[in-house]
């Protein structure tokens, strides 16, 4: 019974912990621009996610060793640091995009100005760090983030016109956009679903746990059934807007017009779950990219980090995430729209996808490192396969943003 | 070689850069202001049926008045060569302003049968302008 | 002098340039006169003709996965030898000389490092 209910947590806190503001907003957009006819992205996506997110867990599992202790291990001086440089920044970005979230969804609940709620998000998120256990944390936020299923309930209640989704889906409906915004809105849909931050997360998140070889079948399950089930939240998101704006022509810019389709078919005590729920995912993102930012430094220099230490043992890492979090908050009291943060975000993660991957796809082949746990066949096609499509997509991220202005 | 190589990589983003098709700016400026007005216009009757909770409202009128708000900016900032044109998108972008601006400011619990009739009359008015510049 | 410094240092041989400092290997001898424990010691450099080039581990022959992979680490770093601490002519800020007979190795590790 009790195993039972370690499963049961594990799956649900990944589900809940799958979408951030990345994913609610560019799912939003996307569905009321182009319907579900990116849906594929993020089926594509999620296979991704979830082969490298395992891999990534076995590696930390069986060697103790996190994504950036790999990278400066193997990668040598200077492609390390270029990694970590660039890995670093483009977390960072999230970070602000998250923390962001945060204050815009407070500010849907309260209608209190986002901009006030900037410094208590990032005042929480830290006080959090600080104070609260690994477990809790993830447990707390991955749960109260369970309520954005309140998109699903949505999507059924519009009851959907599944023979215009369905056209969408097999690219029968013309969206009237250009093949250069559709590409572009595909790589940012594979930006959002596949973030470096969970990558480098997961497999430091394994350590913070103490994973052992023993907890392996545990992570595949939280991985193979959490995140798909994830994955069909970003559908249901996408789906809202495309039964209930696209047909307005709404084109989606703010979280608000994101949980509109919401009031709509569930009326208030919906939409106030689903505000909750984005309140929970956000939050639980900016601790993720937060503690990101103590990890990658942390791991690449060789500094003690995790939260299993008390901050003053592990001294650099907690100022690094101090320092990282004010960062984030100036750049928002800058007045910068959160939700363009967010865009641009989710396109640099497409950018920096193949930093992370390929350290992780390399060294969950060496048997140095795994033993004889390394990648099967099968498992080393898909993942190279992966690496191909991860590259294009980096590779056509900043063309397609310049040639279609953002989206716009 | 390097260095080369580099340059060749920002030739070829202004060349992307350039190939970028250079919008109608009272088009897409209107077209802007009547998404954000919609959207108000959708909350409005939301919060009249109370199937929206009035923060929410008042959020979303904030919104969408910022984003007329921009959208004015954008067509001020815009070397649109058609001064006719323009004065069209100016004339309805200033109605949009007006009206989000007086229901923004009345608050979201105090909005009526009546407002949401503005809303949708202020609808109709930016898709007739639409309609005309896209002539 | 650090080892630092000769990581990505240019490599001459007889004035003409041959590649660059790729890897430098170390030797841990079981024992050192006077310590508990042996000093680590410089072995011989890596010597690769390209200066992006890294094996990102795929200098062990033992390590093949994943293949595409690795056949792209493996062609960047073609060309690659071995060169002996001894020799070395020169070590000095801005790059080493070779000597000119310095007999070039073969750059990959056979047998799997124990860690």
């Amino acid at each position: 019974m009790k195993r039972l209910f370690a499963v049961a947590l594990g799956v649900l806190t990944a589900i809940g912990g799958f979408l951030d503001i990345g994913d609610l907003v560019t799912n939003a957009v996307v569905g009321s621009r182009f319907g579900w006819s990116l849906a594929w992205v993020v089926v594509v996506g999620v296979v991704g996610i979830c082969l490298f997110a395992q891999m990534a867990g076995r590696v930390a599992a069986v060697s103790g060793r996190a994504t950036f202790e790999l990278v400066r291990e193997r990668m040598g001086p200077r492609l390390g640091l270029a990694n970590l440089a660039a890995s670093f920044l483009i977390n960072l970005l999230t970070l602000t995009a998250e923390v962001g979230g945060i204050a815009l969804a407070l500010q849907l609940a309260s209608s209190v100005h986002y901009l006030l709620w900037v410094p208590v998000a990032a005042l929480a998120v830290w006080q959090v760090i600080w104070r609260v256990g690994f477990d809790v944390m993830e447990n707390v936020t991955g749960l109260v983030g369970l309520l954005l299923v309140g998109f699903a309930v949505a999507f059924f209640l519009l009851g959907p016109d599944w023979t215009q989704l369905t056209d969408q889906l097999l690219q029968r409906a013309p969206h009237g956009e250009s093949p250069a915004t559709y590409w572009f809105y595909a790589v940012a849909l594979f930006g959002a679903a596949l973030t470096p931050y969970e990558v480098f997360f997961f497999s430091s998140g394994a350590v913070e746990e103490g994973w052992s070889s023993e907890d392996l079948a545990q992570s595949r399950l939280n991985v193979l059934v959490g995140f798909p089930l994830g994955g069909l939240l970003s559908l249901a998101i996408a789906g809202c807007a495309a039964l209930t704006l696209m047909p307005l022509g709404v084109e989606v810019t703010t979280l608000s017009q994101v949980v509109l389709p919401v009031a709509e078919a569930g009326g208030r005590v919906l939409l106030i779950a689903i505000i909750l729920g984005v309140v929970a995912a956000t939050f639980g993102a900016a601790l993720e990219t937060t503690l990101s930012t103590g990890y990658t430094l942390a791991q690449f220099f060789g500094w003690s980090w995790g939260k299993f230490r008390a901050p003053a043992e592990a001294a650099r890492f907690h100022i690094t995430m101090i320092v990282c979090l004010l960062v984030g908050v100036a750049v928002l009291a800058t007045g910068v729209d959160p939700v363009m943060v967010t865009e641009i975000s989710v396109v640099f993660s497409a950018v920096a996808l193949p930093l992370t991957y390929l350290p992780i796809l390399i060294v969950a082949n060496d048997p140095d490192y795994l033993g004889d746990q390394v990648n099967p066949r099968l498992l080393n096609i898909a993942g190279q396969v992966y690496f191909v499509l991860i590259l294009v997509a980096s590779v056509a991220a900043i063309p397609l943003m310049i040639v279609t202005g953002v989206g716009r | 070689m390097p260095v080369g190589r580099r340059w060749l990589l920002v030739a070829a983003c202004l060349l992307l850069a350039g190939c970028g098709t250079a919008e109608d700016a009272a088009i897409s400026t209107v077209q802007d202001a009547r998404s954000a007005v919609v959207v108000a216009q959708q909350a409005v009757r939301l919060r009249l049926d109370t199937r929206a909770t009035t923060p929410y409202t008042q959020v979303v009128l904030d919104d969408s008045l910022d984003a007329v708000g921009a959208a004015e900016q954008e067509l001020r900032d815009s070397s649109e060569p058609d001064r006719a044109r323009t004065a069209r998108a100016r004339v309805v972008l200033n109605d949009a302003n007006t009206v989000l601006d007086e229901l923004a400011d009345a608050g979201a619990d105090q909005m009526s049968k009546a407002d949401l009739d503005r809303l949708t009359e202020l609808v109709g008015r930016l898709d007739a302008a639409l309609a005309e510049l896209r002539r | 002098m650090f080892l630092g410094d000769l990581v990505a240092a240019p490599v001459l041989q007889d004035g003409r340039r041959v590649g660059y400092v790729a890897d430098v290997r170390l030797l841990v001898p079981p024992h050192t006169p006077g310590q508990r424990v042996g000093t680590p010691r410089v072995y011989g450099i890596v010597v690769c003709p390209r200066r992006t080039a890294s094996f990102v581990g795929y200098e062990r022959t033992g390590v093949r996965e994943p293949r595409l992979l690795a056949a792209f680490f493996r062609w960047r770093a073609r060309g690659s030898f071995l060169v002996l601490w001894p020799d070395l002519a020169r070590v000095g800020e801005n790059g080493v000389d070779l000597r000119l007979d310095a007999r070039r190795w073969s750059a990959d590790l056979d047998s799997r490092p124990q860690l």
